[in-house]
């Protein structure tokens, strides 16, 4: 069964994808539109597929499994099934960084890609702080340092919203906040997709570690791996894709907290295993999950971000109640 | 040639110019009171522990070796196991691999053969009994061929049957070519199972050398402060407190 995992979960995202492109208030021929837009024909197919929905629908995939992937990553080098990507730090620092284009008008020549670019930015240099404070020493640092960095973020955004220049500005940066793949643009696909590369690059460098921390620091030394240079490295990806997609689309809670708990059972609870399940699975998340923003009846658009926190606290909840029990 | 040669391996504050050396085919018991270093030595035994002096494994410094050769030729089972995950038990032993980068599977099965825990090998290792959980924790370092093993209070906590499994299979270790070093503190178990002794006192050698030069009635006064009777020609050897 676990060789099927792939495969399906490759498959099923496949399917969200395709339902995603075909999903609008215009019907329009999926495949046609697609082939109209790479031949550069100007057809309405084309606009609609090329220009709105396939960057759409490929942001979510890659905000989606960005994050399911650094949760994987987080969750295996950290032990701890609860850890979160946001933990890093790296969140918070994307929206700080965010944040003070909206009300520094920073970056004017970038156009609509500047708060991303600037939350790139904003996870790197909370990211670099974090790793900095937490040390050589051991990765339960990364937590403490991660949320020390976190809420030194989290005060210079509240400061930011405190002084914002105007009702419009606010309005406009919590919105960017509540996370959204809408109204975005190949562009910032361009900014995800090297962090999104990059990182997982990062993470997957380090498997066996993950596989041989399951047993402790200690094992895992005994064995012959390199648990700090490898915790430093797992942490840096792991930031990398949370700052990159955090960056392109905002705060999109739960999904790298829960994706792992999806994906454990299905591969025999294996740290090192999870890795490209957790992507798949975290990409079909998200992307499903934009789909039903879409269909909600049109109006005010719920933010992406808010519906999977919407559907992902629940799930928690059941989470924790299921761990209870099981030590009751 | 030796296995393993320490030579004034000093860790400040807990270990201080520890002199020792094992042969293959050996079994070396490592006793002494609570925080006396024994854990502490098998670490810088094993290359994971930060040490001044020199180790030298079968003739090369175990510091300049690259980690992945160092971990194939040594094992180290730590005191209390836990696995993070729920994971089954053929994918713990299988862990044992990662230092030869391979699926190692006649390694991997001769180690289940060994430790006796064919029947279990699709449970979870977390719902199994503390006893066979030792065994597979064992396994995992068997998978691995080490030549040398290093093992901390592995009895701790198991019914005399589990300690009598676990102490022959290091016994088995030894004989069979290659050798152990065991921190144990059931001095008698450890009198019939170990050819060679070293007692530790506050991070200090106290007493190195065979079962009858280590474990006499003036030494352990000495270094656990208490009266004890020893008699090694019995079968089983007694070693208890008067």
């Amino acid at each position: 069964m676990a060789r099927l995992v792939v495969p399906a979960l490759a498959a099923l995202l496949l399917a969200s994808a395709l339902l995603s492109l075909s999903l609008g208030s215009a019907a329009v021929p999926v495949f046609g539109g697609l082939s109209d837009w790479l031949a550069g024909e100007a057809s309405l197919g084309a606009i609609v597929i090329g220009e709105i929905r396939l960057p759409r629908t490929l942001l979510a995939i890659g905000v989606g499994a960005a994050l399911g992937l650094s949760g994987a990553a987080l969750q295996g080098l950290l032990r701890n099934p609860l850890a979160d990507p946001a933990l890093t730090g790296a969140s918070q620092g994307a929206a700080l960084g965010a944040a003070a284009v909206f009300y520094f008008g920073l970056l004017p020549q970038l156009g609509s890609a500047a708060p991303a670019v600037a939350g790139l930015a904003g996870a790197l240099a909370a990211l670099l702080l974090m790793l900095a404070l937490a040390g050589s020493a051991r990765p339960s640092m990364v937590i403490m340092a991660g949320l020390a960095i976190s809420t030194l973020a989290g005060a210079a955004l509240a400061t930011v919203l405190n002084f914002a220049p105007n009702p419009y500005a606010m309005q406009e940066l919590v919105f960017w906040l509540l996370g959204s793949v809408s109204e975005r643009g190949l562009e910032h696909l361009a900014l995800l997709l090297p962090a999104l590369l990059a990182g997982s690059a990062l993470v997957f460098s380090q498997r066996r570690l993950l596989a041989g921390l399951s047993l402790g620091e200690q094992v895992a030394q005994s064995m012959g791996l390199n648990v700090a240079r490898g915790g430093r490295i797992l942490v840096l990806g792991a930031a990398l894709l949370v700052g990159g997609s955090v960056a392109v689309a905002g705060t999109i809670g739960f999904v790298g907290l829960l994706v792992p708990h999806l994906v454990r059972p299905l591969v025999r609870h294996r740290p090192e295993r999870m890795l490209l399940p957790s992507a798949l699975a975290g990409g079909c998340l998200v992307c499903l999950a934009d789909v039903c923003v879409r269909l909600l009846p049109p109006g005010r658009e719920l933010k992406l971000g808010v519906l999977t926190a919407l559907l992902g606290a629940p799930l928690f909840i059941w989470l924790v109640w299921r761990e209870r029990n099981r030590w009751s | 040639m030796e296995l393993i040669t320490a030579h004034r391996l000093a860790v400040p504050g807990r270990l201080h110019e520890v002199q020792l050396a094992l042969s293959a085919g050996q079994m070396l018991g490592l006793i002494g009171p609570n925080g006396s270093g024994k854990s502490t030595l098998l670490q810088c035994l094993a290359g994971i522990g930060r040490h001044h002096g020199q180790v030298v494994l079968e003739g090369r410094d175990l510091q300049r070796l690259p980690p992945d050769e160092r971990a194939r030729r040594i094992g180290l089972l730590p005191q209390a196991g836990h696995s993070a995950w729920a994971l089954r038990v053929r994918d713990v032993v299988a862990l044992g691999r990662l230092p030869w980068h391979d699926q190692g599977a006649e390694a991997v099965a001769r180690a289940i053969e060994l430790t006796g825990i064919g029947a279990w090998l699709d449970e979870r290792v977390d719902r199994l009994s503390g006893g066979e959980q030792a065994r597979v924790w064992l396994a995992r370092v068997l998978a691995g061929e080490p030549h040398l093993l290093l093992a901390d209070e592995p009895i701790a906590s198991l019914d005399l049957l589990y300690q009598r499994q676990v102490m022959g299979l290091l016994r088995r270790h030894a004989d069979s070519g290659g050798g152990v070093i065991v921190a144990l503190h059931d001095l008698a178990l450890a009198a019939r199972y170990c050819d060679r002794f070293c007692l530790l006192d506050g991070g200090r050698v106290h007493a190195c050398g065979t079962p009858a030069e280590v474990l006499s009635e003036a030494n352990l006064l000495a270094v656990f402060g208490v009266e004890v009777h020893v008699d090694l020609a019995a079968r089983p050897p007694v070693v208890a407190p008067r």
